[in-house]
């Protein structure tokens, strides 16, 4: 292949030196095949893009290589020689680091201070600001701008990103695999990563990026594996594939997801399920987090709010769902204050809640299926205050059933379960009890597709059926694929409304506080 | 006028009471930072001032005991620490069970000790002249000059430690291992022998306390010499928001309560038992304020304190 495609492009690949080969990679969690028989060939100098749904098998093809899982069988060769990378500590002694999806750096110390911990130049007593004039010229090198004496949680997600790259860097990185690296970026953001790798690489290091984004695939990359159900089904240079062909390879044939909706009207509009007025509510640190936010949700209608993750999303939707003091401020659930009421009062009010932390505020783990889905009206299943769990069991097989929840039964531990189904459960149970009004907070956020797909079907149904919606996300593209109206939320206020019909650059420079009058 | 010598007298008391106070909250603020609580404190310092004693007489150098003394509170609290950094035991009940230790085997082993005259092995004053000064000044002059040592040493270790967790890479592995084990562990550090350390650490500054107050406060064995101490030194370090120099004002303060309470018995109107409670009950007044979790999280306490470390099991 490679012969073809230096005669196609009359620029000869072959000059490159192959710095990662993987062959025969094959990797099975229990019945399920997570790779099988997955070959790549990665070169020096190079972003070597691999494309593919979410459960397609990339992120266990990255952590194979990072060591975090041991293959079933393959060999994987590093500059030519064959290695076993038994752990993170291997890999990062052979030059290869991973930057996972979520920055991994302790948030109230310096970057400095984080970047330290690691570093191994530094003896153990001597002061982390010895390494700020390494991280300073690592910034000038690459364009990078952090500042390295600037406490970690004051900095975006798209600088904390920065920060990991330095850390690959000052681990002298030769081959940097970052996993999803965009899904949390604006596009000014995602560019000015994509001018820092493009630098990256020009300086002798390679990179293997993961997405599921054709169109950043195609924008990015010299080369692209796609990969599908754990098989590669294709491996060359960017060049030599279209858009469509692209789609068509990572998706398949047989498409499942063929059923894209199309969030048209819905029906009429109803009343007021949820109004909040002038809310004011601090953060954890006594700061103002939500500052004077008025919104109003009508029955059959799906309001959204966007926003960078961490601009008064969380504390908003903890607020309303009653997790969180209200400053000043009204919130009403179908016409009753449950301003200062607790978490009871609001679904009584018809109040329905997906929290963000599905496993800290969703469900209580080490309970089973049945039990957590009778947690909110549990006393309905009770006769002289003991349980009857035989008709919670009943009511459990029901949803099991309708949800399409993928477990061993109702007394299975929900721990167990995988977090599509753990957000199903929780979908479940919310709305098994016919709420008035559904607040959902990031409800698909580490979901693969099918699952997404699945939760957004959800959602659009609970409007169709007359109920309201407030979709907070920071997954721009869900909010504009499901919202009647967006609201953009910035520096802990409403910077932006629009209804359907919204542009995209016009709400991403809303999320970064920009708005034209 | 006020009396020149009460005064001297109250500075004197105040400096040699909070010897125990400063290195055992210091200790505990190493390892609380590295995300440990450890409750055993109380148990720490006793087995600490027996093993003092019991090492001073042997040895005939109240250094000695010191020394030993320390590296036994290490002992103990490395033990509280295989317990739960090692095995993952709830850091509350081992704590606990630490202390109900060392209660009880001191009460046990220092049976022998009670009463044993510690006569010319105590820490004597460092400068033990006449100071050249107008008779109206000597007082508060030799209650700052006239201290043991160790009076000093204590003042010194709260600065050293600050030094030690904010100014060097391994004080920040310690307080990266309290605010994010996960995290903490990808960037590189190894938690579990990073908190292992502090632990230990922090063991030995509490044992050290712990023999002070045998050694330099008391002068001889007397069954439960602590008499809570450690449990105050606990709340101290909520007190002064997980930071040694604050802990170092915090037991000074808690100190000069000690001393007052000493000074009052016997002078004013009121029982000695209700002006001795004086300390115990600011303790839980601190307590009551800094256990409020956002509040906690607001006076800087490590966000993963008390919370287990287990190494992720692989999937699949």
């Amino acid at each position: 292949m490679v012969n073809q495609t230096s005669f196609l492009h009359g620029k000869s690949i072959l000059a490159k030196d192959v710095v990662l080969s993987v062959s025969g990679l094959s990797k099975r969690f229990g019945n399920v095949v997570a790779l099988r028989n997955v070959d790549l060939e990665l070169r020096s100098n190079e972003i070597h893009v691999l494309l593919g749904e979410n459960g397609a098998g990339k992120t266990t093809l990255a952590n194979i290589i990072y060591g975090i899982y041991r293959p079933d069988s393959g060999v994987i060769k590093f500059f030519g020689k064959e290695v076993d990378i038994r752990s993170p500590k291997d890999a990062i002694s052979y030059g290869i680091v991973l930057v996972q999806q979520y920055p991994m750096l302790i948030e109230r110390m310096t970057v400095a201070e984080n970047l330290a911990l690691g570093f191994k130049g530094l003896g153990l007593l001597t002061s982390p600001k010895n390494i700020i004039r390494v991280i300073r010229e690592v910034n000038e090198k690459y364009g990078i701008s952090v500042d390295p004496e600037a406490l970690v949680s004051s900095l975006s997600f798209s600088e904390k990103q920065q920060v990991e790259l330095i850390r690959a860097l000052l681990l002298n990185v030769k081959l940097l695999i970052l996993d999803e690296p965009t899904t949390m970026l604006t596009s000014y953001e995602r560019r000015k990563l994509f001018t820092i790798l493009k630098k990256l690489v020009s300086d002798g290091r390679s990179i293997l990026l993961i997405t599921h984004k054709v169109l950043e695939a195609l924008e990015v990359s010299d080369w692209i594996t796609v990969l599908r159900r754990g098989e590669v089904v294709a491996s060359r240079p960017k060049d030599m594939y279209s858009v469509d062909e692209l789609v068509k390879l990572v998706v398949g044939d047989n498409s499942e997801l063929g059923s894209v909706i199309s969030p048209s009207k819905g029906g009429e509009l109803g009343g007021d399920v949820l109004e909040v007025k002038d809310l004011v509510v601090l953060n954890d640190v006594g700061g103002v987090a939500v500052n004077k936010v008025s919104i109003s949700v009508r029955g059959g209608e799906i309001v959204g709010i966007a926003g960078v993750t961490g601009n008064g999303q969380k504390e908003l939707s903890e607020a309303i769902a009653g997790l969180r003091k209200v400053r000043s401020g009204r919130i009403l659930i179908n016409g009753v204050d449950v301003t200062n009421k607790g978490p009871s009062s609001r679904f009584r009010a018809g109040l329905a809640y997906i929290p963000e932390e599905r496993l800290k505020y969703g469900v209580v783990g080490d309970m089973s299926v049945a039990e957590n889905l009778i947690l909110k009206d549990y006393d309905r299943f009770s006769k002289f205050t003991l349980l009857k769990l035989s008709d919670a069991v009943k009511v459990a097989d029901e949803c099991i059933k309708a949800f399409n929840i993928v477990t061993r039964g109702p007394s299975e531990k929900v721990k167990a379960l995988s977090g599509g189904n753990i957000q199903k459960l929780i979908i479940a149970r919310e709305l098994r009890l016919n709420p008035k009004v559904v607040v959902a907070h990031n409800p698909t956020l580490g979901l693969d597709l099918r699952s997404t797909s699945i939760v957004h079907e959800y959602l659009l149904n609970i409007k169709y059926s007359g109920s309201g919606v407030l979709l907070i996300s920071e997954d721009l593209d869900e909010v504009i694929k499901l919202s009647d109206r967006v609201l953009v939320m910035y520096r802990g206020g409403i910077v932006y409304e629009g209804v359907r019909g919204f542009s995209r650059e016009v709400l991403e420079r809303a999320m970064l506080g920009i708005v034209d009058v | 006028m006020i009396d020149i010598v009460l005064i001297g007298n109250f500075i004197f008391l105040t400096l040699k009471n909070a010897v125990p106070l400063i290195l055992a909250t210091t200790g505990e603020v190493i390892t609380e930072r590295s995300g440990v609580i450890n409750l055993g404190v109380e148990g720490c310092m006793i087995v600490a001032a027996l093993v003092g004693v019991v090492t001073t007489l042997l040895s005939g150098n109240y250094l000695v005991g010191l020394l030993l003394g320390g590296l036994v509170g290490a002992l103990l609290a490395l033990l509280h620490g295989l317990a739960t950094v090692v095995f993952g035991a709830n850091q509350i009940v081992s704590g606990i069970a630490t202390t109900m230790v060392g209660l009880g085997i001191t009460s046990l082993l220092g049976r022998g000790y009670v009463g044993r005259s510690l006569l010319g092995l105590r820490p004597s004053p460092l400068y033990p002249y006449d100071i050249p000064l107008p008779d109206y000044l000597k007082p508060l002059a030799s209650a700052i000059v006239k201290q043991d040592v160790v009076v000093y040493i204590s003042i010194i270790i709260p600065i050293l430690c600050m030094w030690f967790l904010f100014k060097t890479k391994l004080g920040g592995a310690i307080r990266a291992c309290g605010e994010n084990p996960v995290v903490a562990e990808s960037l590189g550090v190894d938690v579990v022998r990073t908190r292992l350390l502090a632990v230990g650490l922090g063991g030995f500054l509490v044992g050290l306390g712990g023999a002070y107050l045998s050694l330099g406060i008391v002068g001889s064995w007397v069954e439960n010499i602590t008499a809570g101490i450690g449990w105050v030194a606990v709340g101290l370090v909520a007190f002064s928001m997980w930071v040694p120099l604050r802990a170092l004002l915090a037991s000074y303060m808690m100190a000069s309560l000690i001393s007052i309470s000493y000074m009052l018995q016997g002078r004013v109107g009121i029982s000695s038992y209700f002006l001795s409670m004086i300390p115990y009950i600011a303790t839980i007044a601190i307590l009551a304020i800094v256990s409020v979790e956002r509040f906690r999280l607001r006076l800087g306490a490590p966000a993963a304190l008390g919370k287990p470390y287990i190494r992720e099991e692989r999937l699949g």
